[in-house]
Order: C-alpha cells, then sequence, then structure tokens
C-alpha cells in the first residue's frame, strides 16, 4: 500500500480479473494486484481494485486502463439501437458489404450472414449526393432529416450514423445532417463517417461507423459511471483508455471513438512486451499472451509492432489504424474432445471463465488444456489467479474420460497429447504471421506472459524452432503492465488518390503539414509540450490496377515524387519479395500519427538477489516429460538469483504464473528480472 | 488404430505448411488473380498423387484437378522422378481446370525415399492464346486459350531445363510476370519442403507415411458413415444451362446418382453433346462439383483429401460438356461448374430432403465496361462479377448478396467510390432486388440492383453470365428465384444489350446511358403457403418482398400492420384449392421422344394449357415435395386428355411418381422487378 502523490495506475479489465499496476514514483516501485471482474460494471472491479493497492485517490495523477467494454457489446449484441441515414439510393450498402461471408463458413450451406447492425427499415435514405471532386450534383435535403427526428425519437433510436457517399473528402452535407440532428433530436447520439474514419470505400467506412454509433451510449455510460465512481472518491484526474493502435486516448476522444477499443484489452500486452524488452535490447520477437480462451500473437520487428489498416469483428469490417494481433482459438480454457469417435480436436470451443476447467470445481466436466497441465503436473495445486483452487482429482477424471473415448492407453499421454495440439495450433499462427511479412519465425525471440503462455514457451518455441524465449517480469499482469507505460497516439488521414506520376506534392505536404499543425495543438491543448510530442507519417500506396494498397512508412526528411516512389518499391519488395520499377504507382491516403510521450516508469530492476540456485527450489514434482514421470525442481521466480543457469526439465512459480522449462533448455533471471530460457539441444 | 494424438499433429502440421505455401503465394506471385482474387490452391500430395492435406479455402475448382493432374505426371514419368524434379503441367484434357490454371508439382525426398509430392495450382493472368488473358467467349478450339501444357518436366534432379520454360515464357503475354508466377510457385514448394523434411526427422518415415495413410482412412470411414445414413436408391435429376453463346439452345446437363451402403456413384450419361464454344470440361471438374457438393450436403466440417473421395465414383461420358473431347475449349469452366453443382446439389438433396437448398445464382456474372477516360489519356476497364442471394434451407431464409458456399470467399463487387474515382461511370444506386427471392416456406436470399451511368462519351460492354432464362430452382415446393439479368436504360427505356440474354459481347454503349446489373435471387424450400404469417409480414416490413407478392404468392393478409389469421388462412386454402393439378400420363403415346433437343417436354391439351396461362414452349415446372422442381417445356397436343399431363419416364423417374399420379403443373415464378 502506498501513500505518495503522484502515482500512476494501469487497470486492464479482463473477462475473469480486473488486473491492476500502481508505479510508486517515490521508490520506482511497481504494486499489482488482481480482483474479479463485474462484468455488468466494469468500472465497479475498476475502483475496488484501485482501493486495495492505494485508498487515498487523491495520490493518482493518471488512470490508463483497458477495456473489453466495447468489444463484449459486440460480441454479445447489447449494442445500442442504431438508425443509419444514407445517400438516397444506397441504404442497402451496409447490407450488401463487399458480398463477403467474412466468417469460417466454407461449404456450408446453412450458413447464415449475421444481420447487420442497422435493420433495413432503420436505414433511411436521404436525396443528396457530392461528386468525388466535391461538386454538388443533388443538394441536401435538410427538411427530410428535421422530419426524421420524431420518426427516431419514437423507434427508439439511441445512435445514430450518418454515412454519405464521398464524405472521407467533402464532408459538408453529413456536417449539415449532424448540426440539423443535433438541434432536432438532441438526445440522441450522433456519429457521422468524415469523423470516424475519413477514408474511401464506402462499405468499409459506412460499417465502421455504424460499429462506432452501436458502441456510442454503451460506451458513454460505462466512462460516466467510471467518472463518477472515481469522483466519489476523490479521483479527477485523467482517465485514459488504450486504443486498438497501441496508444491511449483522453476520455472525449473514447467517448466519441469507441470503435477504437476494440483491442483495448489485447495491445495492452503487446506495449508491455515493447517496453520490458526494450530495456533489455530485444527488438525482433514474437508475442505469445495466452489466455483463458484464445491466444494472441503478435510480430514486433525492429521495435514496431506490425500494424493494419483495416480488420474485421464477427464479421464486420472496421477500418482503422490498429495493431495486428491475431488471435487463435487456444488457451487454457480450450476443451479437448472426441469428433466422430476417433478424432481429437482441441478448442475452438471453451470452457470460458464459467464453468472453467474440470479442476476448477465450477461445474465443468470437460477436459481442457489446464486439465491436461494439471495431470501432467505441471501446474501445482496452488493459486491459480489468485483465488481458485485447482483440484488434481478432477483434472484427472475428465482426461481420462477422453482417454477412454478416444482409446489412448494411459491418462498421461493423452493430457500430452492435448497439450501438443494446442502448441500446435499456435504454432501455426506464428508461424503464419512471420512468413506472411516474409520472415523466418527461428530468428525472432518468443515473449510469453498471460496466464497460460509461460507454461507452454518452451514447447511451443520447440514447434516452430525458436531459440530464445523471453518471460517478463509479471508475465500474468502485462497489460496492465502495458497501459503505464503507453503514450497517447491520435491518428490523422486523408485520402489522395491519384496516380504518383501526376501527384501535386505540394499539396500532398501541405496537407501533411497541416496535419502536423493540428496534431500539436490538440496535444498542447491536452498538457503535452514541444519536446514530448512526435510524428510518424506514412502513405498508403498500390500499382494502378491494383485493389489492395500496401502501407509505406515515410521519413520525416524531405519527400519527393522520387523518394516516395523508392519508398513504395522498397516495401513492396520486402513485403512481397519483388517489385516492378516501371508499374504505374498509385497514391492512396496520407496518413500521420500525433504521438503525445508520456512520462514512463522505471523498468522494475531486480532486486541483487544473490545466493545459489539451490536456494530458489521451493520443492519438487512429479511431472510427465519426455514420455514418463520424472521428479523436476520447482523454483520460486522471487528467489532465483540473477544470471545463474538452471537446467530444464524444471517448473518456475510466481503469483500468477508458472512457467514449464522443458527438457533441452536452460534458464536464468536477467538483471531486470526478466526470465530468459535457451535451447541448448 | 493409429495413435489419435499423433494423427491430430500430423494434420495440423500438414495444414500448417499448406497455409504456409499459401501466405508466400500471396506475398510473392505477380498475377492479381492469385494475391488478391485468391485464385490458386496448395496441397500435400503422396508420392502416388493422393491429395493428403488442403486447407479449407483452396480454391474449389482446384480440388479434384489438382491430384488429379498430378496422376498424369506420375503415370509419365513412372520411376524416373527423383530428388530435385519439377514439374509443370495445365492440359484440362489430362486432368487440369483450363489452360491459365498452371500447376506446379515438386516431389519431396528423405534419404532418397519419395515422402510427398507437393502441388499448386495458380490462375496465370495469361497463357497465351487469341486474347490478353487468355479467356474468350468466342474460343472455339483450346488452341485458342492459350499454350497447352501436358505434364512436363522443368528441372531435373536439381538442374532446370530451360529449353521447356524458355518455349512456354515465348509463348505468353508479360513472360517476366509468368516467370515471376511460377518463381512464386516453385519458392512456396521449397520452404515446405523443408518443413516436410522436418516434419519427417521428427516422426520417423514409417510413422510419417502411415499416419499419412491413416488420415486418409480416417477420412475414408467418415464419408462412408455419412453416405450409410441416406437411404441406398438411384436419384436423378437434370438441369440446364441458358445456352452456349452461339446458339440460343439450352443445354442439358442429366445426374443419376447410386446410393448403395456406403458408395455414391455420380453418372451424368445423357448430358449435352460438348459444343464449340468455351463451355466444356475436361475429365476432371465432374468429379470436383460432386465431392465438394457431397461435402457440403453430408459433412461441411469432413476433410478434404483423397480418402473423403474414394466412396465416391463418377461417371462423365466422353463426347458430353461434362469430358468433352479435345480440341474443344475449356475456359469458361466457371459457368459448367457451377451448373454441376447445382445439379448435384439438387438430385443428391433427394436423397436428403432435410438438407436440400435452394438453388444458387449458378453463373460467375463477369461484367465488364471498358472505353475512353474522361480526363486523361488511355482507356478505362470496369470489372466485376457480382454475387446473388443463397438458397433457402429448411429452418432458414437464404441471405441476401453473398458469395455462396461454393464459392470462395472474395469480394464480388467494387467498391462505389473506388470505381466513380478510377472510372468515368456514376454508380446510381445499388440496392436489394426485392421479390428476387425465391418464395417458400423458407425464403431464398435476395439479389442485387446495381446501377451505373457511363460518363464517358461511348464505352463497351461484355457480359458472361448463365441462369438468365432459367432461373435458380426452388425445392419442396418452393419457388423459382428471379433470374440473373443484365440490360440497359437508355433514354428512360430499357434495352437489351444482346439476342442471348447474359452473353454480351463489346455491346456499344453511349453517353448517359445506365447498365442494369441484377443478380438471381436464391431458391425457395418449402411451400410458400406454409410460410409463418409473421415472417412473411416482416419481409414487407423489410420490402424484402412486396406487398403484391406477399398476397398473390404467400396469401398473407395484413389488417392494420398486423396479420389477420382468419382472413389469411381463407385466401390460402382458396389459393392451395386454384392450384393447376394435372394426371401423369406417359408422353410415348403422343410424342416420339421426351426432349426436343435439350428441352424436355410436357404436353397438356389446349384448354389445360389456356388454364396455366400458357402457350407453345412456355416454361413450366413441376414441384416435388421431396426434391427440386422439375423443369419443362410446353407443347399443346389436343391427343392429351384435358386434365391430364403427358411426360417421359425419365421425368416419372426424377419426381418418383408413377403413371396417374397427380401433380402441380405451374408456371416459373418471373414476376421480380
Amino acid at each position: 500500500m502506498i501513500t505518495t502523490a503522484g502515482s500512476i495506475a494501469g487497470v486492464d479489465v479482463g473477462g475473469t480479473f480486473t488486473d491492476l499496476v500502481l508505479f510508486d514514483p517515490d521508490n520506482g516501485t511497481l504494486h499489482i494486484t488482481k480482483v474479479p471482474s463485474t462484468p455488468t460494471d466494469q468500472s465497479q472491479g475498476v475502483v475496488s481494485g484501485l482501493a486495495r493497492v492505494l485508498p487515498d485517490l487523491t495520490k493518482l495523477t493518471r488512470l490508463d486502463h483497458g477495456t473489453t467494454v466495447s468489444t463484449n457489446a459486440l460480441l454479445e449484441g447489447t449494442g445500442a439501437t442504431v438508425a443509419m441515414i444514407t445517400t438516397d439510393g444506397f441504404r442497402d450498402v451496409l447490407e450488401i458489404g463487399r458480398t463477403r461471408r467474412m466468417l469460417p463458413s466454407v461449404y456450408d450451406p446453412t450458413f447464415v450472414r449475421p444481420a447487420p447492425l442497422v435493420p433495413r427499415p432503420l436505414r433511411f435514405e436521404i436525396s443528396e449526393r457530392i461528386d468525388k471532386d466535391g461538386s454538388i450534383l443533388i443538394p441536401l435535403d435538410s427538411t427530410a432529416i428535421k422530419k426524421l427526428a420524431p420518426l427516431l425519437d419514437q423507434h427508439g433510436i439511441e445512435a445514430v450514423a450518418v454515412c454519405f457517399l464521398h464524405s472521407y473528402a467533402h464532408p459538408s452535407h453529413e456536417q449539415s445532417a449532424v448540426d440539423i440532428l443535433r438541434h432536432s433530436a438532441a438526445n440522441i447520439a450522433i456519429t457521422a463517417s468524415h469523423q470516424v474514419v475519413p477514408e474511401f470505400r464506402e462499405y468499409e467506412r459506412f460499417s465502421t461507423t455504424v460499429i462506432n454509433a452501436y458502441l456510442l451510449p454503451v460506451m458513454t455510460r460505462y466512462l460516466s459511471t467510471l467518472g463518477d465512481s472515481l469522483a466519489a472518491k476523490e479521483y479527477r484526474g485523467p482517465v485514459y483508455t488504450m486504443a486498438s493502435n497501441g496508444g491511449t486516448m483522453d476520455l472525449e476522444t473514447a467517448q466519441q471513438l469507441p470503435i477504437r477499443t476494440i483491442l483495448s484489452g489485447p495491445v495492452g500486452g503487446v506495449t508491455g512486451a515493447l517496453w520490458i524488452t526494450a530495456d533489455a535490447a530485444v527488438t525482433d520477437f514474437v508475442t505469445c499472451d495466452m489466455g483463458g480462451t484464445s491466444t494472441d500473437v503478435c510480430l514486433i520487428e525492429n521495435g514496431q509492432p506490425a500494424a493494419i489498416n483495416e480488420t474485421a469483428f464477427v464479421g464486420y469490417p472496421i477500418k482503422g489504424r490498429q495493431v495486428d494481433i491475431n488471435t487463435v482459438g487456444a488457451g487454457g480454457g480450450s476443451i479437448a474432445y472426441a469428433e466422430n469417435g476417433d478424432t481429437l480436436r482441441v478448442g475452438p470451443r471453451s470452457a470460458g471463465a464459467k464453468p472453467g476447467p474440470a479442476c476448477y470445481d465450477h461445474g465443468g466436466t470437460d477436459a481442457t488444456v489446464t486439465d491436461a497441465n494439471m495431470v501432467l503436473g505441471r501446474v501445482g495445486n496452488r493459486r491459480l489467479g489468485g483465488t481458485i483452487q485447482p483440484k488434481q482429482e478432477l483434472a484427472q477424471t475428465a482426461v481420462s474420460t477422453l482417454a477412454t473415448e478416444l482409446s489412448v492407453p494411459d491418462v498421461f499421454r493423452m493430457a500430452n497429447g492435448i497439450v501438443r495440439v494446442a502448441v500446435a495450433q499456435m504454432a501455426s499462427a506464428i508461424r503464419e504471421i512471420t512468413i506472411e511479412r516474409g520472415h523466418d519465425p527461428t530468428e525472432f525471440t518468443l515473449v510469453a506472459f498471460g496466464g497460460a503462455g509461460p507454461m507452454h514457451a518452451t514447447l511451443l518455441a520447440d514447434e516452430i524452432g525458436m531459440r530464445e524465449v523471453f518471460i517478463p517480469v509479471f508475465p500474468g499482469n502485462l497489460s496492465a503492465l502495458g497501459l503505464l507505460a503507453s503514450d497517447q497516439i491520435h491518428e490523422s488521414v486523408v485520402t489522395f488518390l491519384g496516380r504518383l506520376n501526376s501527384l501535386d506534392l505540394a499539396a500532398l505536404l501541405s496537407t501533411r503539414d497541416a496535419q502536423v499543425t493540428e496534431g500539436r495543438r490538440e496535444l498542447i491543448r491536452r498538457g503535452f509540450t514541444n519536446d514530448t510530442i512526435r510524428f510518424t507519417h506514412s502513405i498508403d500506396m498500390r500499382y494502378s490496377r491494383q485493389a489492395f494498397e500496401i502501407t509505406v512508412e515515410m521519413a520525416t526528411e524531405s519527400w519527393s515524387l522520387a523518394s516516395l516512389r523508392r519508398a513504395f518499391l522498397d516495401t513492396y519488395e520486402r513485403h512481397y519479395g519483388h517489385a516492378d520499377s516501371n508499374g504505374e504507382i498509385e497514391v492512396v491516403n496520407l496518413r500521420t500519427s500525433i504521438i503525445g510521450v508520456n512520462k514512463k516508469p522505471m523498468v522494475p530492476r531486480a532486486h541483487e538477489r544473490r545466493g545459489s540456485i539451490e536456494d530458489a527450489i521451493i520443492g519438487s514434482r512429479e511431472s510427465w516429460f519426455d514420455e514418463s514421470l520424472i521428479v523436476v525442481n520447482i523454483y520460486d521466480r522471487e528467489k532465483l538469483p540473477v544470471n545463474q543457469r538452471f537446467s530444464g526439465p524444471a517448473i518456475v512459480e510466481e503469483d500468477g504464473s508458472t512457467t514449464v522449462v522443458t527438457p533441452g533448455w536452460t534458464g536464468h533471471i536477467d538483471s531486470a528480472g526478466n526470465l530468459r530460457l535457451t535451447a541448448v539441444h | 488404430m493409429i495413435d489419435p494424438i499423433l494423427l491430430e499433429l500430423l494434420q495440423t502440421q500438414l495444414t500448417s505448411v499448406v497455409r504456409e505455401m499459401r501466405g508466400i503465394m500471396i506475398r510473392t506471385a505477380y498475377s492479381p488473380m492469385i494475391h488478391e482474387g485468391h485464385d490458386f490452391s496448395c496441397a500435400v500430395l503422396s508420392a502416388t498423387g493422393d491429395l493428403v492435406a488442403a486447407s479449407e479455402v483452396e480454391q474449389p475448382t482446384h480440388i479434384s484437378a489438382l491430384p488429379w493432374a498430378a496422376r498424369s505426371v506420375i503415370e509419365r514419368y513412372g520411376t524416373d522422378i527423383g530428388p530435385g524434379d519439377q514439374f509443370l503441367h495445365n492440359d484440362p484434357y489430362s486432368g487440369g481446370a483450363h489452360l491459365n490454371d498452371v500447376a506446379l508439382y515438386f516431389p519431396v525426398f528423405h534419404e532418397n525415399i519419395q515422402i510427398a509430392l507437393l502441388g499448386i495450382m495458380a490462375h496465370w493472368q495469361d497463357i497465351g492464346g487469341m486474347v490478353p488473358g487468355s479467356l474468350s467467349g468466342t474460343a472455339t478450339e483450346i488452341f485458342q486459350e492459350g499454350v497447352r501444357i501436358p505434364g512436363i518436366r522443368i528441372r531435373r534432379r536439381g538442374d532446370p531445363i530451360t529449353e521447356a520454360t524458355d518455349l512456354l515464357f515465348a509463348n505468353v503475354r508479360q513472360p517476366e510476370e509468368r516467370r515471376g508466377d511460377l518463381q512464386a510457385m516453385i519458392g512456396a514448394c521449397r520452404i515446405a519442403e523443408k518443413r516436410i523434411v522436418a516434419l519427417v526427422k521428427r516422426w520417423g518415415i514409417d510413422t510419417t507415411r502411415s499416419g499419412m495413410s491413416a488420415l486418409l482412412d480416417r477420412a475414408e470411414t467418415r464419408m462412408r458413415n455419412s453416405i450409410n445414413n441416406i437411404p441406398d436408391g438411384i436419384y436423378e435429376y437434370e438441369t440446364h444451362l441458358d445456352n452456349t453463346g452461339d446458339s440460343p439452345e439450352p443445354l442439358l446437363l442429366k445426374l443419376r446418382l447410386t446410393i448403395k451402403n456406403d458408395t455414391l456413384d455420380a453418372d451424368f450419361s445423357g448430358s449435352a453433346l460438348q459444343v464449340s464454344g468455351p463451355t466444356n470440361l475436361g475429365p476432371a471438374t465432374s468429379t470436383t462439383a460432386v465431392f465438394t457438393m457431397a461435402k457440403a450436403l453430408l459433412d461441411t466440417n469432413g476433410a478434404i483429401n483423397a480418402g473423403a473421395m474414394r466412396p465416391l465414383s463418377v461417371t462423365a461420358p466422353l463426347g458430353t460438356v461434362v469430358n468433352a473431347h479435345p480440341p474443344a475449349a475449356c475456359g469458361a469452366i466457371g459457368e459448367v461448374r457451377r451448373a454441376l453443382e447445382s445439379l448435384v446439389i439438387g438430385t443428391l438433396g433427394k436423397a436428403m430432403p432435410d438438407r436440400l437448398v435452394g438453388d444458387l445464382k449458378g453463373a460467375s456474372n463477369i461484367t465488364a465496361i471498358g472505353g475512353p477516360h474522361l480526363d486523361r489519356s488511355g482507356d478505362f476497364l470496369f470489372a466485376e462479377f457480382p454475387a446473388g442471394g443463397t438458397g433457402a434451407f429448411l429452418g432458414g431464409d437464404g441471405n441476401n448478396t453473398v458469395r455462396n458456399f461454393a464459392e470462395g470467399d472474395i469480394s464480388s463487387i467494387q467498391p462505389i467510390e473506388s470505381i466513380e474515382l478510377t472510372c468515368p461511370l456514376r454508380v446510381e444506386s445499388t440496392s436489394l432486388r426485392t421479390d428476387s427471392g425465391g418464395a417458400g416456406k423458407w425464403r431464398g436470399g435476395l439479389g442485387l440492383t446495381r446501377k451505373l451511368r457511363l460518363l464517358a462519351p461511348h464505352g463497351r460492354l461484355s457480359v458472361l453470365s448463365d441462369r438468365n432464362i432459367i432461373p435458380p430452382y426452388g425445392v419442396r415446393g418452393g419457388k423459382n428465384s428471379a433470374p440473373n439479368r443484365f440490360t440497359i436504360q437508355r433514354d428512360g427505356r430499357v434495352i437489351q444489350p444482346s439476342t442471348l440474354p447474359g452473353k454480351v459481347t463489346a455491346f456499344p454503349l453511349r453517353q448517359g446511358d445506365i447498365v442494369i446489373e441484377e443478380t438471381a435471387g436464391g431458391g425457395g424450400y418449402g411451400d410458400p403457403l406454409e410460410r409463418d404469417p409473421m415472417l412473411a409480414a416482416h419481409d414487407v416490413a423489410f420490402e424484402y418482398v412486396s406487398q403484391s407478392v406477399m398476397l398473390g404468392t404467400y396469401g398473407v393478409i395484413l389488417r392494420n400492420g398486423s396479420v389477420d389469421e382468419q382472413a389469411t388462412a381463407t385466401a390460402r386454402s382458396q389459393m392451395a384449392n386454384d392450384r393447376v393439378l394435372l394426371n401423369l400420363q406417359d408422353l410415348h403415346n403422343v410424342s416420339d421422344s421426351e426432349f426436343d433437343g435439350s428441352r424436355r417436354l410436357a404436353i397438356v391439351s389446349s384448354s389445360t394449357a389456356k388454364r396455366l396461362g400458357a402457350t407453345r414452349d412456355t416454361l413450366i415446372e413441376l414441384p416435388n415435395p421431396d426434391g427440386p422442381s422439375l423443369r419443362a417445356w410446353l407443347r399443346i397436343d389436343d391427343g392429351v386428355h384435358t386434365g391430364n399431363c403427358a411426360i417421359g419416364s425419365s421425368a416419372l423417374a426424377i419426381l418418383n411418381l408413377g403413371i396417374g399420379a397427380t401433380v402441380e403443373v405451374r408456371l416459373l415464378d418471373l414476376v421480380a422487378k
């Protein structure tokens, strides 16, 4: 418990637990705690968790948090009742999309496409049309919009998405429509496509805007409840929310653009890993954040996480810059089952938080990956996630039931098989994200965290052929830690479609300068100073006739048509292995990220722990390795002395996580307290 | 029984190899059809050419062509296949798809034993021939469609045989780019080779091989069990392609499926003779249609490998459109394959009516508009291939305008803003096509209507489509959906851009013309009079269905916005009574043949024709309570008793009815706006 003023807190609200990390500036230490999440009102968990580590919230100066409010609302279909106002003749763009199913469904004649978030009768067409060059083909029918207001009320509409064609460059009609609605339908949340994602391609923009509208009331409710609860505890400082791009947003932005919080949870792990590894000079790695239901993997190259500009969520496209996190349905709670009586399957079905693995004794009877690890003696029966007391015999029963079903002669081989299949799936995901970008995964370090990541790390590395594994400090709380280390990032994008040869470079540069000026003004308003503001630029480009563009990172220095061309060819070559230097190139979007660099807590140093490896042994256990049960040492991570090696097989325990070091690996704690594992076979 | 753990690991690892090959192809291939259209497939085959592993997203067109062509290479080179060899193939007549789909085969050896054969089949943007892109609706011989590669060696024990590839690249357009495509295929195989060898080192040769064969055996058992679950019997059905493009005659496709215990035999005998246009297939593709649709109906999540195909046998008679003699042109594989899929679904579905689905749009719908730019020199080319609605099924309506389960999952229409930014076209509207879904207890999904106005002073329109005349079928009494339709609106009038609907070649467009794309909906499932009136009312509220169709087809009557149960029941029973029910009689008393060319005949008296509201050659249908509706063309002959319908014995087999049975005869539903 701390009392110093100037503390900052990172809070990661997960499905089961809310993780808190509090930085105490007085002595540079971190305080960590975990409380059960409160799904019906996530803010309760945040406030009660804070109260545990910092009773006096007046000492807090900043709160960074990651929330799954948006993600859950989308998954559970509990967002707002939304209406859409769109250009006459185009209300079905939202329903037809690009005619893709976007969900796994090959060969399924009974596939049902998810219904659009706005049903057809609530998609109102308004007479208006602006051409691609901004000329007005049909003036906006303001009267019709005014007349809509009572109709919206009558349908119980909570939010409206205004989506007109070509508004990414020519937003005047959308702006007018928003103004009219603000007057005539004051109680309804309104969002317009040019505000959410001012990029061309109407369906992706409309879809993103509609989802934003769907989430607006939910997020506003949540953030205001959180604000009220914090205010009741006398905290009136800033509350930041982690965004999908790996930076935080202030309260106002989060309220207007909840769409940007879809990855709010998982991205914290990536920023946490970036922060911890930077100090250890590890720059090329793959993160593996294994939780209860799934595993998130992300490629980091030269200290930069891979980013994408479009993704899909439950079948709906979402545009906007975000960290490229690939999710596989293999987690600790993934269920192993027999399909057709003879085929072993692991996941994507999951026992979730409730009932959870069989060994949790919450009513689950299916064998899960966690149960398999329990049978193998890799998880002790002490502290799982702080509160749950797992029961070995329940895991045993679940796994042996499956073994009987599949005629596998013994329970250990069955359990081992379950773990290996889950690992093979994760390995497959990691190979894909590295090979897709032209890399050899064996040249990367595996950074494993999350509740179950360290338990599978060396197995996973072996499956891929990776030689180095990095288990950061606080692997069970890395997402919350990442929140503390995050910067504010704002994205600005302008569509600039045209051939590179005939590009108006002066116009491009002045647009870039305007993005910089506007971004700087905004960040200064938010308390940043010139020396804590940075900018990065990129341009989406493609060969003419291609439908998809690649994002080309641009240095801030002098831009010329030749340097743009060179940058495109280099990036294309890196991405696709070749580039045609004679091909005609098109410029599509200009992107600028405006970064407000936050003061970071110091990376925690390991205490100067001395003594021998043997002193760290806190017990031993029979565990299954290499086809037999052997007695292995259990080390307490807190007691491991710096830079002294131990060999696998071994188990390293700490609060919130267990690291399994398989045979053929050695480990040591580095000076920062990270657990470094190296293949020696 | 082989260890299920080992099998699952092997399966995951092999699928992972295939996915990596895909990733490398997307990353390194030059042809946009590959890296954007994803028109390619990767696979791990056994040394004997059996398909062992493919991912779920391989192009369905290639599923049986890839191993079929591999076997022809193996047959040719036999024991002379060694480490460091590579082979190329694309000839439809020895197992390929169409000439643009070029396959590379790459044997993998470990300690001088062949472990596997890697295969990639990919659509090259051009393979030579009479037009850029190689595919032409006017080709009459395969020689016009590009270079034919019958399965040749291009590398021997590591040494490239450049004479072979030089000859190939001397005969294609943009040869450097095509070399890039080949290089991408080789690169993907090289990485996969390393992975397969690592896998063998890990498991050992014997375990790997026995594991691979156990994966096939397991898939075989699974497929056999699925087939065993459906009743034994002979199931027949027939469908048509609208025409060949150079003649208005429809093309008949016939299928006779025999289910016996755990085997399924598909016999396409009786299908139309090969044609002079490009709507012909080589020997492999009919098997693809049988396998993919059997998987869809019997076991959606089943494996895609040779084991799963073992219980299936296919007869595709030589000289017909489903297995043509050389040198027939084979470019339009997309149209024929879709027609076959619809035929297989309709036939197999009769064995398992609860899994039947309404028909699909049944065409590729390739729409191309070209012409001069307005504001710069050079020409623009706009192309898209709009999707349609999907078929209704037991318990659910079809989806509106979406790539269907028999297709890949890539975009089929261009973004409006992208079209307007890059072409002198203005999109006037993009909307769902009201009433285009086939009516039924479960309604087919809606197609789309898209209107594109030409802003340039002139332009040209080409369309390759089918199901413009003979619409997608409904099943179990469900009605047909609206057919695909491609028209021009000029000066406020709608005009036809071709004499044969759906086959448009370079129709001259004028400034201000509006091209109207209308895609087919999905077929309906079950009797529309049994549709839950609440659902029908919902359809009207959503304007998926018009008021008049709700009344006239569904018999649902609303009062003050809610269903009037009483009035609806009365209306429905009246409509059921008004149906034209006829007794079947044998056609041979009045006609020598069941068919006129490809057209099945149904003969009625003049007064019956009048009652139906039909004249000579009107397309009619006989709904089947346990299958898809049977289509026929009406003939009038007063030698047939009023109240009777004379029809051939093969029609009786399709309907599973005998002489004297009473059936409904009705006009097709062609009311869609």
